[in-house]
């Protein structure tokens, strides 16, 4: 919480410049309703001040009626049912600003919500849109930025209607106490300042309270965070298991305690700090009211004022005072309900990540000499040590090379180089001689599948699911009926209650299938795709052995003549390769064929030792 | 309420919660809803909650003596001779007023804001016992518990809101009353007329609210797509397929076409609700004008004072802006009790479902002397529609070390949650010792068994934490921590942290530092090691291992459970080999049993998937039998 104590200056001004972007932000999402939000707020800005001004006339041409009190212009007492009609006018008027006041709300709740649930739609666009313009992955492994990202689409959906309701009460609060304070300067020149003067410190109090004690919905602040993740800890199925089995429900439960005891004890000690400096300041401002009111009545007493100027000065003080106490409060929390749009500002404006060519060089079909690795060096953004050391490398058409080494050894590393998700620190990689920084990068990504270790499961249907290999094939029934028969999704995708077209996943009640019947799906994505380059990251590593057994004659139909790069553990797989990349510390120590390494009896020569033993027992 | 955000909140067709009952019952169901969810924090903090309780009222009847006050100051000033002591004597009081309502607000703000936060803890803490009731998976991992899960997480915040709404639904209607029948003396039904359109408006509201509700849930999965349209392009997990598959345009229509289509039938809703409230305003307001000409009549032949015109017109005045705040605080507390209702039926369920000892069961042993049998043991996930083990009959002999092989979806891992009693047998036997699990005290006989799942948890605590929970009995600074890190491999992991084995664990939280796949395995084997087991099971130990790293494990692994009872999960023929004991599970029943030479020679099932891995680790030519 003390981290959000800033100057009130620096408060101001940002709020201020938030103030004028969430405006435009607004504007650009629908301006019409905009328009008439602001109209309906302006009028019931001035609803107030017109009702004490009514109220004052009723009371003081019924005081007149009822002679009650002198008349208040001479040239009226001469004509008795002037005061009659006038009386009956603003009675009617004042039917009318009553009925005004009641329909105001709804009006105004209603545009309030449709601006709110436009600019949801429109923020969240916005982000997709912006994330698509990033071609790299630099941002998506950047932690600060991708906690830009959570907050602004987390808090986009309540923030924008919060936006909307709380500026516009802070609006509304402004234009009333202006139009109070316009008609207290007929009382007395001075009185509006006064009043104004007296109520200053209430309202640095309410500032105060609001923005240092926000509303918990606001901060998400890190405490809050684990006080949920110790709740969440027993009810999650993904730790359900090790907390039943070790049970450590306890252990988490007293963590929370803990945290809580912690937390709310400093909040609990700076509200009631600001209560009691908050009470005194409202004492200090109502008095001033009271001041008024007892003026007032002096000079009724006297004969200066009428009655209804009791009423009308005496409510404008009161109105004028409660406005500006919720002024106070609403700048108060203003920055809270603000405090996401920095995030969604540095989301929009983030540029691309990745240099683009202006004039892009077309793909080669066919490939002629492959890829080369020019001695590549890469570090990932903010890191010192590379990852990857003066790399150089090459990966012929129709060729299959496989790619070797420990965890860490920077494996998928490469991977993503050569799809472009990253650019080299140093080096180049060409493709037919080009620097693949000079291609168009859509073009050039179409000629490469790949199958990650870690491929997604779309909640989409089967057919969807297969077709993200080649999104335009989507309508391509025959295509895609091709690419499950080889893939074997045929068998699994006859099995679904609707066929092709079955929801997958759990989130929007689809079928669930197991990693092995996910994993031909994933298979079929590389058949449907035409490309001279397929990767295979680690593609078995998660299927037992016949499932694994029966991909392998799969894998041969999709590889034969293609170039390919594999990634693999099993040093068994990996063999068949026609070439074998032994990675180690971030540089390649040993190429060559199964055979030839053997032979040379280094680094992979052991490793599949080890790994043959562990089967055939050491010979 | 901001629709587009509430829609995918909002309970979806799966997930019934309790049913709202139509008519009175349901109005009764939700007062008892009510005054569960207030007791909850009111038990806990009686005292400052009947402080907050009397603040409320005395702040909501404050502007109902307020108007009454200014009423007989006007008729005062209003006498051609004032009684200068009376009226000073009125304004006295009034300032009073002023001066007890300013001192109060920020204390009745300040105490709100205490019981807010108290009733989120309560909530918490009755989640967390709920949590630790429920010692089986049964509940946890069945589809419609997952779904509710994020509801319940979402009406854990709702308690509180009945705290504000005390004061702005039940504090408003207090003054709204007070207010109505300060009007009484200037004619017995003028309160009851002004109510009589109030209520009807409000009931009105109310109504609408639920259709509205109804009518968005219907909607809340067309909003749930919108939302994953969303998170697929910007959720850092599926970034490198985006780009790679070129899905950044294909996932931005789909958002586009369903969001247009969500807009349309918000609006559409939204307005016809404005169209029904702008009725009730209008007659709202004639009924207040025809209340208002008839004190205007009466005024004018001079049987009202002209304190009583004031009277009425302040009440008017400061009714509406009340009346607004009601309306829209039913609303709220509409949405409110809709989540607490699925809330207490889940505390309410979370019960545990597998048999209980009456009394304490017996203590499980620290070593077995007759091993693990299953007897004829079938079983069926509550919501699955076939026997995922069908009478299953394996043993597991003591101190030996057991492997066990089968396809995936064998029922592999559901043997090893029916072990750990995650889950009863549907019918059969699972025998410890020769005595059937559930004679067993449930903490002791978990106590003594040690498992690494094949999906274990990754705990956002530190390295030594993480370890340490695999015994809560002793002191995470204890030297046995760093053992069991040095023999699972660990240790290497703490070397190259930034704070060794202070250093936290996850990105969850700032300072957090996240590990490999395989380093998140030594870690879990770690919290393994550290239990004094009986009993240790490992489920696919080594997936995300390396050759050598594997080979490191299972070199020392035979010293390791040394005199335990062991049972391995692996497709990894490999590490099976060294198993003094096999059994293939295939379509959820035992096929074959024996030592690896044994099923070797058998040429069964074992023996073809075992050449199927081990086949192409040979040298050509030199192929064995």
């Amino acid at each position: 919480m003390a981290s959000h104590t800033r100057p009130f200056r620096d408060q101001a001004s940002e709020t201020w410049r938030l103030g004028k972007l969430a405006v435009l932000l607004v504007w650009r999402t629908s301006p019409k309703s905009l328009i008439a939000l602001l109209i309906l707020v302006l009028l019931q800005a001035f609803l107030p001040p017109l009702q004490l001004v009514l109220l004052q006339a009723i009371l003081d041409y019924t005081a007149y009626n009822l002679s009650l009190a002198p008349s208040l212009h001479p040239w009226i007492a001469q004509f008795p049912l002037l005061t009659w009609i006038i009386l009956a006018a603003i009675v009617i008027l004042a039917a009318i600003v009553l009925a005004a006041s009641q329909l105001a709300q709804p009006f105004i709740a209603t545009f309030q919500s449709l601006i709110g649930d436009r600019l949801t739609g429109h923020v969240t666009e916005q982000v997709i849109q912006a994330a698509n313009r990033w071609p790299g992955l630099m941002r998506f492994e950047d932690p600060s930025f991708v906690d830009d990202m959570q907050r602004a689409r987390s808090r986009a959906s309540r923030g924008g209607l919060d936006l909307v309701i709380y500026g516009s009460r802070a609006i509304v609060s402004l234009i009333t106490a202006g139009g109070l304070a316009f008609l207290l300067l007929s009382l007395h020149p001075l009185a509006p300042l006064v009043l104004i003067l007296a109520t200053l410190p209430s309202m640095a109090q309410q500032w105060e309270y609001g923005h240092r004690t926000g509303s918990h919905l606001y901060w998400q602040t890190p405490e809050a965070r684990r006080l949920e993740y110790s709740r969440d800890v027993l009810l999650t199925p993904a730790t359900a298991k090790d907390v039943r089995l070790y049970e450590i429900g306890s252990f988490f439960a007293d963590r929370y305690m803990t945290i809580f005891g912690q937390t709310t004890g400093v909040i609990d000690r700076l509200r009631r700090h600001l209560s009691r400096r908050m009470a005194l300041a409202n004492i200090l401002s109502a008095s001033v009211v009271a001041l008024v009111y007892l003026y007032l009545v002096s000079l009724v007493l006297q004969g200066q004022r009428t009655i209804g100027d009791v009423s009308l000065y005496g409510g404008a003080a009161t109105l004028l005072q409660l406005a500006l106490f919720d002024l106070g409060a609403d700048i108060g929390i203003l920055p809270g309900v603000f405090s996401f749009l920095p995030s969604l500002f540095r989301v929009l404006d983030a540029p691309t990540d990745l240099p683009l060519s202006r004039t892009p060089h077309r793909v080669p079909r066919p490939i002629n000499e492959g890829f080369v690795f020019e001695q590549v060096t890469f570090s990932y953004p903010g890191c010192t040590t590379p990852v990857l050391r003066d790399i150089s490398l090459h990966i012929r058409p129709r060729e299959s090379v496989a790619l070797v080494g420990l965890n860490g050894a920077g494996k998928t590393t490469l991977v993503k180089l050569l799809l472009r998700l990253y650019d080299p620190t140093q080096g180049r990689i060409l493709l037919d001689g080009v620097d693949l920084r000079e291609y168009d990068l859509v073009e050039l990504r179409k000629e490469i599948g790949v199958i990650f270790q870690d491929f997604v499961r779309y909640e989409l249907s089967a057919r969807e699911n297969i077709a993200i290999g080649q999104i335009d094939a989507l309508y391509d029934q025959e295509k895609l009926q091709v690419a499950a028969v080889l893939s074997g999704s045929d068998e699994v995708i006859q099995q679904l209650p609707h066929g092709p077209d079955t929801r997958l996943g759990r989130l929007f009640g689809g079928s669930e299938l197991s990693g092995g019947q996910w994993q031909k799906l994933a298979l079929a994505r590389a058949f449907v795709r035409n490309c001279q380059l397929l990767i295979l990251d680690e593609p078995t590593s998660a299927v037992d052995v016949q499932t694994e057994y029966e991909m392998f004659t799969r894998f041969h139909t999709l590889t034969r003549n293609r170039m390919t790069l594999l990634i693999s553990h099993r040093l068994s797989t990996v063999r068949m390769a026609d070439r074998i990349v032994y990675l180690a510390g971030g540089s390649v120590q040993e190429v060559g064929s199964h055979d030839q390494l053997m032979k040379r009896n280094g680094e992979y020569a052991r490793l599949y030792r080890i790994q043959a033993a562990q089967y055939l027992g050491h010979n | 309420m901001n629709c587009v955000a509430a829609m995918s909140n909002m309970p979806t067709e799966a997930m019934a919660l309790d049913q709202r009952q139509p008519g009175w019952r349901g109005l009764l169901q939700d007062l008892r809803v009510l005054k569960r969810g207030l007791t909850i924090v009111s038990k806990a903090t009686p005292r400052t909650t009947a402080l907050y309780v009397v603040i409320v009222v005395v702040l909501s009847l404050a502007p109902v003596l307020q108007v009454w006050l200014m009423k007989l100051l006007i008729d005062h000033l209003s006498l051609r001779a004032p009684d200068g002591e009376m009226v000073t004597v009125l304004i006295g009081l009034y300032v009073l007023t002023l001066l007890v309502m300013a001192g109060l607000q920020p204390f009745q703000q300040s105490l709100a804001a205490w019981l807010e936060d108290r009733a989120v803890a309560e909530v918490d803490f009755r989640l967390m016992e709920a949590g630790v009731r429920l010692t089986d998976l049964v509940k946890v991992e069945s589809a419609s518990f997952q779904d509710t899960l994020q509801l319940i997480r979402e009406a854990a915040y709702h308690p509180p809101r009945l705290f504000a709404f005390l004061q702005q639904g039940v504090g408003t209607a207090l003054t709204l009353i007070g207010l109505f029948f300060s009007l009484i003396q200037l004619h017995p039904l003028l309160p009851l007329v002004l109510l009589a359109v109030t209520v009807p408006h409000l009931l009105a509201e109310r109504r609408l609210n639920q259709r509205k509700y109804k009518t968005l849930a219907e909607q809340s999965r067309a909003a749930r797509e919108m939302e994953y349209c969303a998170t697929v392009t910007t959720d850092p997990t599926a970034a490198k397929e985006v780009r790679v598959f070129n899905l950044g345009g294909f996932f931005l229509e789909r958002f586009r076409t369903r969001r247009d289509a969500a807009l349309r039938q918000v609006t559409h809703i939204r307005y016809a609700t404005l169209q029904k409230s702008a009725w009730f305003g209008v007659l709202h307001a004639i009924a207040l004008a025809g209340g208002f000409s008839y004190v205007a009549m009466r005024a004018s032949t001079g049987s009202l004072t002209l304190g009583d015109i004031a009277l009425y017109l302040n009440v008017v005045i400061q009714a509406q802006s009340r009346v607004a705040i009601l309306a829209s605080w039913y609303g709220f507390l509409y949405e409110s009790l809709l989540h607490l209702r699925g809330l207490f039926a889940f505390l309410d369920r979370a019960k545990p479902t597998i048999a209980l000892p009456d009394g304490t069961g017996l203590r499980a042993p620290a070593q077995l002397s007759q091993g693990i049998e299953f007897r004829q043991v079938s079983f069926r996930y509550p919501d699955g529609n076939k026997d995922v083990l069908r009478n299953l009959t394996m043993r597991l002999p003591p101190g030996k070390v057991t492997a066990l092989v089968g396809a995936n979806g064998a029922g592999k891992s559901t043997l090893v949650k029916l072990l750990t009693r995650m889950y009863d047998p549907t019918s059969g036997q699972i025998l410890l010792d020769n005595l059937p699990l559930h004679a067993y005290d449930l903490s002791s006989l978990r106590r003594r068994i040690a498992v690494v799942y094949q999906d274990f948890a990754r705990f956002a605590l530190t390295l030594r934490e993480s370890i340490a929970v695999g015994d809560l009995g002793i002191d995470p600074q204890d030297e046995q921590v760093e053992r069991a890190a040095r023999w699972a491999g660990a240790d290497s992991i703490a070397a190259k942290l930034p704070a060794g084995y202070e250093t936290h664990l996850t990105r969850q939280f700032e300072g957090g530092v996240d590990l490999s796949g395989g380093e998140w395995q030594k870690v879990a084997l770690a919290r393994a090691f550290v239990r004094d087991a009986a009993f240790v099971i490992l489920d696919e130990p080594t997936a995300a291992l390396d050759a050598e790293a594997e080979e490191r494990l299972f070199g020392h692994f035979r010293e390791l459970v040394r005199g335990k009872t062991a049972l391995l999960i692996s497709h990894r023929f490999s590490s099976v080999r060294m198993a003094d004991h096999i059994v293939v599970l295939e379509d959820g029943a035992i096929t074959e049993a024996g030592t690896h030479d044994d099923l070797i020679a058998r040429q069964g099932r074992y023996a073809e998937l075992f050449e199927m891995q081990a086949g192409r680790y040979r040298e050509p030519g030199l192929s064995s039998t």
